[in-house]
């Protein structure tokens, strides 16, 4: 069997060529995924500033998940002050030190300095873990007005020693004196600029009260790193170690949060693409085993068993499979460095991320294909076997009527799985709903693929009258041949319903809830003013100054974000996830922002008390009253009690909780926002213009500004899913054209036909185009059918409306994309079918 | 003319119903037959007569509805799928009227397909004979897109002699050729059955055709209506006029 398989591979190369296609690029787009979710675990950036440092040692940044990935916490995880000379004290540590981090901007005549790279503050007893050399005279800083500065920002600022120079952190600036210029070894590429402060002045910046970000330790002579960490791990409670590269992961805080987020992003993708392949690689498999039939007849005819001819095709599918899966995984690193810059792109990822290259993504990737294409071959070779030899006697190739009772439960089952999730938000709010309901556009998508043939029977029946109509020769033709050929026709268009289905559910359900979060926003801030931070947020003394200057007249409301776990029962099941949190003081709120309080009083918003949206209230279960496990973005569990449930939960935040109690638990504990409302617009306009000053870096606008700037953020977080989504949406494009071309390029005789019975290449032409008029309009139309239940129930779920905002640039991009390619996809192949004479094309064997 | 020894298959009371309730058709009512080992035997008759339900049911590639199908000892009627499957591997050639080749396969190929489904070893010796003698010996590594019309039908014999089989039936197959090409056909199928004492069994509407021989079995209606020994065309033409337009 391997051999007439391999025979027949090679005789009838143009006939496996679209199953080739769709297995490689499947190939390639596992490969490039796996690359990705291997680069959420192992990728990101080695050390620069701990490369000095044998183990450093961190916090746990992470809460463990039973049979899942840890859930990243948002916030740093400090160190206990302790916990140096706990490290400090196991046998085979050298040095121990400490070290914190604060991003600082240098000020020069009163506003933010331009610098060649970030600038961050350290203590100077972290220099050592680099390590830093003191150039010439100089010398650390000891007082908590000096400052050591890195050779490349004292050269930027033309400062040497006994300069004084400005830094201000969260619009807070202090001068200090410059003791020393200090050189990393090879510190040429390096992320940024150091700057040292002592210990205490560093800690007090950083808000690190005494705590540490991570300890670097440098071994004694001849002690084994990995020895030496395993014993500190041991003796530290409370402590993860890192070793080589991963010492990165500490040094680089947003680099293990984006790890996690492409951990995440690269496996949801992951598990769409591989349904997705897997359904074009058997609708692939499917139709080129359908142009085969009499072959099959034959080979039964002449003896071929039943198991035989399945194991024919499985031979050819696994032959054909594992040389495309092969040859995709190669090309699939390429586009995994591709996607790694898009995503850098749209701030998924720090431009400096260096995705992890092994060959597992490629191994993963081949054998993945092969497990697919053998599902895919095994479905796909029932129809063959099944085949009764007789039709080898027969002479005219005319398809099977009617479909499988089995195919036609399944997909109404579907259809209804389907319609039954999109619906599930109407009867609950929650998050589960919600992606219940988006989950449905797959169900409803395969489901009306089953039923291809049926559904597409019955479109270009309502279509054939207006057709005819409009076209009296050609659409007579066209419509004709549609519904004798529907099977084949379903083959065509189902990759298109498909794709347009999923493309519109994703598209339209970012842009129903961007529209709304943008909403939500302009609605909710109320405040006439607001204060934000260039760099990093807006300092405590910021907000103080502001109540002095604009007394009782005004409210200032601080806001500080963050991302906090919660814990909650979800179907039955324990659940925990991240949550968008902000901190906010409620006195005096009604002038600066409303929530849209559905229950209960943000005024009673306290320690120990935390208040709601409406889809996390229904999500965790938890009315006004109750209580919720929540972790902190460092770490800290509390149980607050909940004393009020918002609606503007996408604008603001699913949780709200009290301002200082929050701000506590956040790396620099600065706040992002600074809201003023109640005022004489116009003084307290002139007024802020006057602190802003004071504050090098800080930003003083309207409460429109922020609503702008909300919605440039949530547009960069789309276009991450767009670079997603753009990888498989290529895929299904590159299938949809692939089965359009298969199906009409098989199609030469009758074309041959029609010539010979008197029509002329324009009129086959005019014909197809017709075709794929009709093709085109039935698939969108179905796709978008398909999309909307879905759509509709993702709306409810997240806006309380039953409509979904579609915007107008994605639908006509969908509509415009499909017919393009349709047309593409039809035109090409008919005319190259054309090109043959048609005696010559009508004795073409199949 | 052969001596008649023991029936190389025997038809005995074979019914066939397609379909069931309003859609009900019997192709074959009661129909009995012995076709001689070593003879050559034609089925006419006209469209819907049930030749063709009668070739598929005496070649094992259907099963009757009821009576009793014999290949040599061998019930077929009862038979598994499977069963079936292998009798006609092994112990029945097959020539259809077109589509007959896999056209990624070589000559060689092709005229091996039986041998290499019942996974037996191949004697390339075996295939050059076999093909040689339908002619084709110098184009084993053709395939069957090189190859005319006619010659594409040689390679169809040959893969059905190859194992030696009990019986060879053709479906038409000189249906797709012109007159010469499919003479010559005829007269390969006739020096089987002469120079190899194989059995053939043959449908065909072509009186030409079914004057190569040795016996005409004719059928109407789904049975036998008559049966002429040594045919002429003009005979067989005169018998098809009788039994009414076809």
């Amino acid at each position: 069997m391997r051999d007439i398989a391999r025979k027949t591979i090679k005789g009838r190369k143009a006939g496996f060529a679209g199953a080739f296609l769709a297995v490689l690029l499947a190939s390639v787009l596992v490969t490039a995924l796996g690359v990705l979710v291997e680069s959420g675990v192992r990728g990101g950036l080695p050390p620069q500033r701990y490369d000095g440092a044998d183990v450093v040692v961190g916090g746990v940044q992470a809460l463990p998940v039973v049979e899942d990935t840890d859930l990243p916490l948002s916030e740093r995880v400090r160190l206990p002050a302790g916990v140096v000379d706990a490290v400090a004290a196991v046998p085979g540590v050298a040095e121990a030190a400490g070290d914190v981090a604060v991003p600082v901007s240098v000020v020069a005549g009163g506003a933010v300095a331009d610098t060649p790279r970030p600038v961050t503050g350290h203590g100077w007893s972290s220099a050592v873990l680099t390590p830093f050399e003191v150039d010439g005279d100089g010398a650390g800083p000891e007082r908590d007005d000096e400052v050591a500065l890195e050779d490349d920002l004292a050269s930027s600022l033309g400062a040497g020693v006994g300069d004084r120079v400005e830094l201000a952190v969260g619009g807070v600036a202090s001068e200090y004196t410059v003791t020393g210029v200090v050189t990393r070894p090879g510190g040429a590429d390096a992320r940024e600029s150091a700057v040292f402060l002592t210990d205490e002045r560093a800690g007090e910046l950083a808000g690190a009260e005494g705590r540490w970000d991570a300890v670097g330790v440098v071994a004694a002579d001849g002690v084994a790193t990995d020895d030496l960490a395993g014993r500190i791990a041991d003796a530290v409670p409370g402590v993860r170690t890192y070793t080589g590269d991963a010492r990165g992961h500490v040094e680089f805080f947003d680099i293990g949060r984006a790890r996690s987020e492409l951990t995440f992003l690269a496996l949801s993708l992951a598990g769409t693409t591989v349904l997705i392949a897997m359904f074009v690689v058997a609708s692939t498999l499917a139709l080129s085993i359908q142009q085969r039939r009499r072959e099959f007849a034959l080979l039964r005819a002449v003896g071929a068993k039943r198991g035989q001819v399945r194991r024919l095709v499985g031979a050819e599918v696994m032959l054909l499979a594992g040389t495309a899966a092969v040859l995709g995984a190669v090309p699939g690193y390429l586009v995994a460095v591709l996607l790694g810059r898009g995503f850098a792109g749209s701030g998924l990822l720090p431009a400096d991320f260096r995705l992890a290259m092994s060959p597992l993504p490629g191994l993963a990737a081949i054998v993945l294909c092969l497990v697919t294409a053998r599902l895919a071959g095994w479905v796909a070779a029932r129809r063959p076997a099944r085949l009764n030899p007789v039709e080898a006697l027969g002479e005219s190739a005319v398809e099977e009527p009617r479909l499988g009772t089995g195919r036609v439960i399944a997909g109404v089952v579907l259809i209804l799985l389907g319609l039954a999730a999109s619906g599930i938000p109407m009867l609950v709010p929650g998050t589960v709903a919600v992606a219940g309901a988006a989950g449905g556009a797959l169900l409803l998508a395969i489901g009306v693929a089953l039923l291809g043939p049926r559904v597409l029977g019955a479109a270009a029946g309502l279509l054939a009258a207006p057709v005819r109509r409009l076209s009296p020769v050609h659409g007579y033709l066209a419509t004709a041949n549609m519904r004798a050929n529907s099977r084949r026709l379903a083959a065509a268009v189902t990759p298109i319903v498909l794709a347009v289905a999923v493309v519109s559910v994703q598209l339209f359900s970012q842009s129903t809830l961007a529209a709304a979060a943008g909403r939500q926003t302009v609605d909710g801030v109320v405040a006439g003013h607001v204060v934000t931070g260039s760099d990093g947020g807006v300092g405590a003394a910021v907000t103080d100054e502001l109540r002095r200057e604009l007394g009782d007249d005004a409210t200032v409301t601080p806001v500080v974000h963050s991302q906090v776990v919660v814990r909650y029962t979800e179907l039955g099941d324990p659940a925990q996830e991240t949550f968008a949190a902000q901190g906010l003081d409620p006195a005096g709120l009604e002038r600066t922002l409303d929530l849209e309080v559905r229950d209960g009083d943000l005024g009673d918003l306290r320690d120990g008390t935390v208040a709601l949206s409406r889809n996390a209230s229904a999500t965790f279960g938890a009315s006004v009253g109750e209580t919720v496990e929540i972790v902190l973005g460092d770490g800290t569990a509390i149980e607050p009690t909940v004393v009020a449930v918002y609606g503007r939960g996408l604008g603001f935040g699913d949780l709200t909780l009290p301002h200082d109690q929050l701000a506590a638990h956040t790396t620099t504990g600065q706040d992002s926002w600074v809201l003023i409302g109640g005022a004489d617009a116009e003084a307290t306009g002139d007024t802020l213009a006057r602190v802003a000053a004071a504050y090098p870096g800080l930003v003083a606008g309207t409460g429109a500004g922020l609503s702008a700037a909300g919605s440039a953020e949530r547009s960069a977080e789309s276009s991450t899913s767009l670079v997603a989504l753009l990888a498989l949406l290529a895929y299904l494009a590159v299938s949809v054209v692939n089965t359009l071309v298969m199906a009409t390029s098989e199609r030469t005789r009758e074309f041959a036909l029609l010539r010979l019975a008197g029509a002329g290449r324009r009129h086959v032409l005019a014909m197809m185009r017709v075709e794929a008029a009709v093709i085109v309009a039935v698939s969108v139309v179905v796709g978008l059918l398909v999309a909307l239940p879905p759509l509709v129930g993702v709306s409810v779920g997240l806006t309380e409306s039953f409509l979904p905002s579609i915007s107008a640039a994605g639908f006509l991009g969908i509509v415009l994309t499909t017919a393009l390619l349709g047309f593409l996809a039809i035109g090409v192949p008919a005319r190259a079918a054309l090109r043959l004479r048609p005696v010559d094309a009508i004795g073409l064997r199949e | 003319m052969h001596t008649m020894t023991a029936p190389a298959v025997r038809l005995d009371a074979v019914t066939k119903i397609y379909g069931s309730g309003d859609n009900r058709v019997t192709a074959l009512r009661e129909v009995g037959a012995d076709l001689a080992t070593g003879t050559f035997t034609a089925i006419m008759g006209p469209s819907g007569s049930g030749k063709s339900t009668f070739l598929q049911c005496a070649a094992g590639l259907d099963r009757p509805t009821s009576g009793s199908v014999r290949l040599g000892d061998t019930e077929l009627s009862t038979l598994s799928d499977n069963e079936l499957t292998v009798v006609r591997r092994d112990r029945i050639g097959f020539v259809f009227q077109a589509y007959n080749l896999l056209s990624s396969l070589s000559v060689e190929d092709n005229v091996s397909l039986p041998l290499r489904l019942a996974g037996r070893r191949i004697d390339p010796d075996w295939i050059a004979r076999v093909a040689g003698s339908v002619g084709l010996g110098e184009h084993l590594q053709r395939r069957p897109a090189q190859l005319s019309g006619g010659q594409q039908q040689r390679v169809a014999i040959a893969r059905a002699l190859v194992t030696e089989p009990d019986a060879v039936f053709a479906d038409e197959p000189t249906g797709a050729l012109d007159t010469r090409t499919g003479r010559q056909v005829l007269e390969l199928l006739r020096r089987v059955v002469d120079e190899s004492g194989q059995t053939v069994v043959m449908v065909t509407h072509d009186p030409v055709a079914a004057s190569f021989a040795d016996r005409v079995l004719f059928l109407a209606d789904g049975r036998i209506t008559g049966v002429v020994d040594a045919p002429t065309a003009e005979l067989v033409a005169e018998r098809m006029t009788k039994l009414g337009a076809w």
